[in-house]
């Protein structure tokens, strides 16, 4: 077992797909900045990783899938980024948790850093009304959004609030539905793009209040599981009182009853025991004890049995 | 690690025949003989290894059983780690009795000498970070995919300190993305 997957070997397939190979060259990357001592200062302030810590950066901005940057953002090289290079680092933030207005704001603040970086902003700026969508989303507490929310927060006209919609549900931010009578989108599930203290609040709260639901439901269930019992114990003393009233006549006959069960049971039990071979030829004493049993077929093997007491 | 793993190579022979076998192969049989006679044979060694690149020249179905001989004998030698540069060094050079195969070819080789080195001998770090450069060379990051998964545990089994580990990393993470712009 432990040889299995020590070996290596090269199947050659014809290519993969491009996404997932950056998205593994990207992973690959990750695991290599996690190889720089999170104590040394030195090392995580190091020439090298700042480089690799761009690269990553650059790569998770520009890819098509990357939507979470909490990750990345947490990492020690990713971090001391802030001293060396300020502008990326508040490009980071923006991404993990601000909105559309905020990248408007820092593109305006940092004039021709996108270009001069060769960031493309198109693919930035797209990615950020994604974003924004599933804050909207995660902020709603009625889980409704009107369109003109969506279209003030995503800086587009109304028209393409369902376009917008159903590119974010299929980059996976959000789940929900479309209304188009009443102008409003439903939210079935969000993604937080942070998961801070306060989304564990929330969490706890919302986790509260399923609690509640379940001890509702459970004293339900338990107060009718309660009324049944005393339904099927009423019953039973119905039952019961109805027998007594039904008086000796009843007891009699059961007694009556079981006793001839038991005698043909015997009968049967021996028969069986009996075989075959024997009984045929000694069928005619078969009427000694055949008199008494009521099945046929058991009468020769039950003689048998009598032979041998 | 106890259990005892099954050897992937069967070869029948003593050292100095099978020796004398390979650098009449690599055409340095003449200078080999004397070596063997007097067990010298490190010194031998060292001179087949350094005319094996010849072998890059033989008929396509000899080149895999005459590595699959080169590689027995290297990881015999009292110090595979001084012939394994120059062995792999010829791998990653192109065949030129096989313009077609040649990848298969190599990459058979390559991980042969991967696979027979014990799981945890730091020298697979080596031959690994080969086969990337090979990998690499080839454009053909798909043959490192299935890899990936084991990295981590391999980094651990050899021993690899931090340095040679972000090394291995930013050489897939750069197989990888060359990989997806290749197209």
């Amino acid at each position: 077992m432990a040889s299995k997957c020590s070996n290596f070997g090269i199947l050659f397939m014809r290519r993969g797909n491009l996404t997932r190979s950056h998205r593994e060259s990207y992973h690959s990357l990750i695991q290599a900045l996690n190889t720089f001592d999170r104590e040394d200062q030195e090392e995580i302030t190091s020439q090298e990783a700042q480089q690799l810590s761009l690269r990553a950066l650059r790569m998770a901005l520009l890819s098509e899938k990357t939507f979470l940057f909490q990750d990345l953002r947490a990492l020690p090289t990713v971090q001391a980024l802030s001293d060396s290079h300020p502008v990326y680092a508040q490009l980071l933030d923006i991404f993990t948790e601000q909105d559309l207005e905020d990248y408007s704001d820092f593109k305006e603040e940092h004039e021709g850093f996108i270009e001069k970086e060769k960031l493309d902003d198109a693919k930035l700026e797209r990615k950020m009304r994604l974003l924004t969508f599933a804050s909207l989303a995660a902020s709603t507490p009625n889980r409704e959004i009107p369109y003109a929310n969506i279209a003030r927060a995503l800086q587009i006209p109304v028209e393409q609030v369902e376009m917008w919609s159903i590119d974010v549900i299929r980059a996976k931010l959000v789940e929900g539905r479309l209304s188009q009578k009443d102008k409003v989108f439903k939210v079935h599930r969000t993604t937080y793009r942070v998961f801070g203290e306060k989304q564990w609040r929330e969490l706890g709260t919302r986790v509260d209040q399923y609690k509640t639901v379940v001890d509702n439901l459970l004293t339900v269930i338990r107060r009718q599981q309660a009324e049944a019992q005393a339904a099927a114990e009423r019953e039973q003393a119905e039952m019961e009182r109805k027998l007594a009233n039904a008086g000796l006549d009843g007891e009699g006959g059961s007694g009556n009853t079981r006793g001839g069960g038991e005698r043909s049971g015997r009968g049967g039990g021996r028969g069986g025991r009996g075989g075959s071979g024997f009984g045929s030829g000694r069928g005619g004493f078969g009427g000694r004890s055949g008199g008494q049993e009521p099945r046929e077929s058991a009468a020769p093997r039950a003689e048998r049995d009598d032979n041998a007491d | 690690m106890s259990i005892e793993r099954p050897k992937l190579l069967f070869v029948d022979g003593t050292f100095a025949e099978l020796a004398q076998a390979m650098a009449d192969i690599v055409q340095v049989g003449e200078q080999v003989k004397p070596l063997l006679e007097k067990e010298q044979n490190d010194e031998a060694l060292q001179i087949i290894v350094k005319a094996s690149s010849h072998l890059n020249t033989v008929p396509e179905k000899e080149f895999n059983p005459a590595y699959n001989l080169l590689i027995h004998l290297v990881l015999e030698s009292k110090d595979p780690k001084k012939y394994l540069p120059t062995m792999c060094g010829n791998l990653l050079k192109p065949i030129p009795s096989s313009p077609v195969n040649h990848m298969n070819l190599a990459s058979n080789a390559l991980t042969t000498i991967f696979n027979n080195l014990e799981p945890t001998n730091p020298l697979r770090y080596n031959v690994f970070m080969q086969i990337c450069r090979f990998l690499k060379h080839n454009n053909y990051y798909e043959g490192l995919r299935p890899m990936l998964k084991n990295l981590p545990k391999w980094l651990k089994d050899w021993d690899t300190d931090e340095e040679d580990a972000r090394k291995l990393y930013v050489e897939v993470a750069e197989i990888a993305s060359e990989g997806g712009d290749g197209e």
